[in-house]
């Protein structure tokens, strides 16, 4: 396998693993950390407002970036059998389908109350 | 004040983003097959290959700007849209922010089909991948300024 080929593994494997548990980060409020905007200051893991709203958006982001990371880099080291079942097109079709996904979920939070 | 100048600025990347993606995806939908002639053949002639990175660097720069910007809106107009609300321009920006964040985890592999050893190979992937890209960054272009039309500030 060559290091492009690589590189095209975990590129595949990033967006489809980043967009699934990106939306499963924003249903379980899984943030890594939690940003009090009106005071300036972090909290670590998903913290109850203080003073103000609570930001967890950057928080989901580190989680599914590193966790997304941690699942692509494993599969660069799978043998080239186990990672050529792993379809190309599932590049955009997972992404897609998180669009899809996020935007019913704030059309039924925001456009029917 | 300083806040309205990185909305500026903000904004500004945003349009030379929305520029580059726009043509680029035109290019792919809709290639040319015979030299160029009108504006509009001109502007799907484009070498769409040449625009990969600057798209990149101008979706990081953006989402970075915006997220600065993110962390007033909510003590700021959010506070404002929710007491009025709004739900509807509310759930659009929610929409935006999810979005956003869907298009940071899609940059890898666009980058990586859009490598001249995948080229041939992956066209219709290079062509969904950049029609996404151009959807977030449409969307999330409009819903901006939806956003800051509704209250002055987004």
């Amino acid at each position: 396998m060559t290091a492009s080929r690589k590189f095209g593994v975990f590129a595949i494997t990033f967006a489809v693993a980043y967009c699934i548990i990106y939306i499963v980060c924003t249903e379980m409020n899984w943030a890594a950390f939690t940003y009090h905007s009106a005071l300036g200051r972090f909290g670590f893991g998903p913290n109850k407002p203080i003073e103000g709203p609570a930001m967890y958006w950057f928080g989901w982001i580190t989680t599914s970036a590193i966790s997304a990371f941690v699942v692509a880099a494993i599969a660069t080291y799978l043998p080239y059998g186990v990672t050529r079942k792993l379809p190309a097109a599932s590049a955009w079709v997972v992404p897609l389908l998180a669009i899809v996904t996020a935007t019913g979920l704030m059309v039924h939070m925001y456009f029917f109350r | 004040m300083g806040m309205i100048v990185l909305l500026i600025i903000h904004g500004l990347l945003a349009v030379a983003l929305l520029g580059a993606i726009t043509h680029q995806a035109v290019a792919v939908l809709w290639p040319v097959r015979a030299a160029a002639g009108t504006f509009v053949t001109r502007f799907r002639a484009v070498p769409s290959t040449s625009y990969v990175n600057a798209i990149i660097a101008l979706y990081l720069l953006t989402a970075l700007l915006g997220a600065v910007i993110y962390t007033h809106y909510t003590i700021t107009a959010r506070v404002a849209i929710i007491q009025l609300q709004f739900w509807k321009p509310y759930g659009l920006f929610e929409m935006k922010e999810h979005f956003a964040a869907i298009g940071l985890g899609i940059l890898p592999a666009y980058w990586y089909f859009w490598q001249a050893q995948a080229a041939s190979e992956y066209h219709r992937i290079r062509v969904s991948l950049t029609t996404i890209l151009a959807f977030i960054v449409w969307w999330n272009f409009l819903v901006g300024h939806i956003i800051n039309n509704l209250r002055g500030f987004a």
